[in-house]
């Protein structure tokens, strides 16, 4: 027997997250500490082979290669060095345009990536 | 009084939730019922007020929290008797009937207080009904006075309206609601008529993970708003948020204010902690409206859905345990889409079955998988059927959702050939969804 979190009602603002002891399973606080912006993300693009990138070079980024993120009005891009879209983040990831409006910039780097069978890239992103 | 002209004043009922911890998910302890509306108009910087019926014992903690969460008047419009107001909450991610338990609700009582607190200094009401009459609430409010209803359980007939009519400005009703499954379950004029009579200048109907309709009653205009899709934390109160919002900002246009409610509800749909909710509001308000409709999102009106067949692969026969597929075909159901289960339509085959009976049966299938326009798969215990189903949808070019609640089939050509593969109920659900939804979009 213990607490189990429903002890008093604890979702102030302004507090710090915290589990409450005992045998279960309450969460307490105001604020998670966990800022979806500020953590780090692995994708695989869509859209490689109908990419900016892949059109002109008929190539891929290798591994290594370094990305950053680009918002076109419409869709999520990881682009090259060179501002060439590489390719286009899943819209799962269009939570990073409010991240981008409020300032937070992102930079990449292939983790791997191929020509054939079909062109494919995935990408390691670190807030900056 | 004081005149608060701006300011949104939320009346209803104050409960407490109870989120039941569940498969690893922790129990929540939150002041439920309007305090979610409150949450949400907090997070969005609205100024607001409440007036709510909650029982005594509330009242100390409700003043407390809604002080915290900058309401700028309680307003105890009365006592509940008879019990707790406490709701259990058993799915908080709304795949299927949300399995709320109001504790005692049959034998609940609401006492207005005598005389009634007065009402009149606000002008932007939004009501969201419960167990009390709310035309004896009409005469608390001055004349001036505009009305918002969120109406979700408690209201299964307009005429309750009537002592409103020309001054209400919007009605919003969920898809989950039983006024909506009476009224509008089939027809959308059916719906459109009956809130006509109380002549609103919008109706916003709220279509869960399909997204939102606003319709404008004034020219007929209806505006599409769709639905973020994420993982869902808790979906309890997401929409009186939504409503809270877009009454809070109806000054700046309906159609601006049911965005800006919309990306207030995915907010609130992805946190429990206010906070966090607060900052992601905010941040998302920085974004322009034209910025916000060209990221678009999932548009899945409720009442297209039933124009989409989905074929359910599994081994769905009387003597399997497949408790996983009941609740993943209960849910599709819940969200009206066109369930067509291959063992329902052509039957079970008797054990052993003759050869005629396999092959009638094999062609029967086949013929009911091209006629489908998408597969939900559930592969339980790796059953042979189901495994070539997939293929065979692939192979058409269908869009195949492959549930695996067990992890048994974690293999290149089930997981790569799949639109969406998950162990998650919910993210196979957003993953049919978003499948439909982008079917009808290439078809206008």
């Amino acid at each position: 027997m213990g607490s189990s979190g429903s002890g008093h009602f604890s979702d102030y603002p302004g507090t710090k997250a915290k589990e409450v002891a005992g045998d279960g399973s309450g969460m307490a606080g105001g604020a998670s500490g966990v800022d979806k912006c500020k953590q780090a993300f692995h994708v695989l693009l869509d859209d490689v082979g109908n990419s900016d990138f892949y059109s002109r070079f008929k190539n891929v980024p290798t591994a290594g290669a370094q990305l950053g993120i680009l918002f076109d009005k419409k869709r999520v891009f990881a682009v090259d060095v060179n501002g060439f879209k590489v390719g286009a983040l899943p819209t799962s990831f269009n939570y990073l345009v409010t991240c981008l409006a409020n300032g937070v910039t992102y930079v990449g780097v292939v983790r791997s990536s191929a020509v054939s069978p079909v062109p494919t890239v995935d990408a390691d992103f670190a807030p900056k | 009084m004081m005149t608060h002209t701006d300011a949104v004043l939320v009346v209803g009922e104050i409960v407490v939730d109870y989120t039941l911890a569940q498969h690893g998910a922790m129990c929540k302890l939150r002041l439920g019922g309007v305090v979610h509306a409150a949450r949400g108009l907090w997070a969005a910087e609205l100024e607001y007020s409440v007036a709510a019926f909650c029982p005594r014992y509330l009242v100390d903690e409700a003043k407390r929290y809604l002080t915290e969460c900058g309401c700028k008047e309680f307003i105890w419009l009365g006592d509940v008797v008879g019990a707790p107001n406490v709701i259990l909450i058993g799915d908080v991610t709304e795949v299927s009937h949300q399995g709320y338990e109001d504790l005692m609700r049959d034998t609940k009582v609401v006492k207005f207080h005598d005389p009634l607190p007065r009402l009149n200094g606000y002008q932007k009401i939004l009501v969201f009904p419960g167990k009390f009459d709310i035309n004896v609430l009409a005469s608390a409010f001055s004349e001036e006075a505009r009305f918002s209803f969120d109406i979700a359980y408690d209201l299964d007939d307009l005429s309750a309206l009537e002592a409103f009519k020309e001054r209400v400005q919007a009605v919003i009703i969920s898809t989950s609601s039983s006024l909506f499954m009476k009224l509008g379950k089939d027809d959308i004029e059916g719906l459109l008529d009956a809130v006509r009579t109380v002549s609103p200048t919008v109706l916003l109907l709220k279509e869960n993970r399909g997204g939102s309709r606003l319709f404008d009653l004034r020219d007929g205009v209806v505006e599409e708003i769709p639905a973020t899709l994420g993982h869902t934390v808790n979906s309890v109160g997401v929409g009186d948020v939504y409503s809270a919002v877009m009454v809070g900002l109806s000054h700046k246009g309906w159609t601006q204010a049911a965005w800006r409610g919309c990306q207030a509800a995915t907010a609130y749909s992805q946190s429990t902690f206010p906070d966090d909710i607060k900052r992601d509001m905010q941040r998302g308000f920085r974004l322009s409206l034209d910025v916000l409709q060209a990221l678009g999102g999932t548009t899945l009106p409720w009442h297209d859905r039933q124009s989409y067949s989905i074929y359910l692969a599994g081994p769905d026969f009387s003597y399997v345990e497949k408790q996983e597929l009941d609740r993943a075909a209960d849910g599709l159901t819940y969200h009206n889409f066109r369930v067509r289960r291959p063992i329902i339509a052509n039957g079970e085959l008797k054990r052993p079955a003759s050869e005629s009976d396999l092959q009638r049966t094999y062609h029967m299938d086949c013929q009911l998988l091209k006629e489908c326009d998408t597969v939900f798969a559930i592969p339980l215990d790796r059953d042979p059927g189901t495994l070539v189903e997939i293929g065979m949808a692939i192979e058409m070019g269908k869009p195949v959702i492959t549930y695996d609640p067990r992890h048994e089939n974690e293999n290149t050509m089930v997981v790569v050939g799949s639109s969406v593969y998950s162990a998650n109920l919910d993210a196979c659900l957003n993953g049919t969804f978003n499948a439909i939804a982008g079917l009808r979009a290439k078809s206008r």
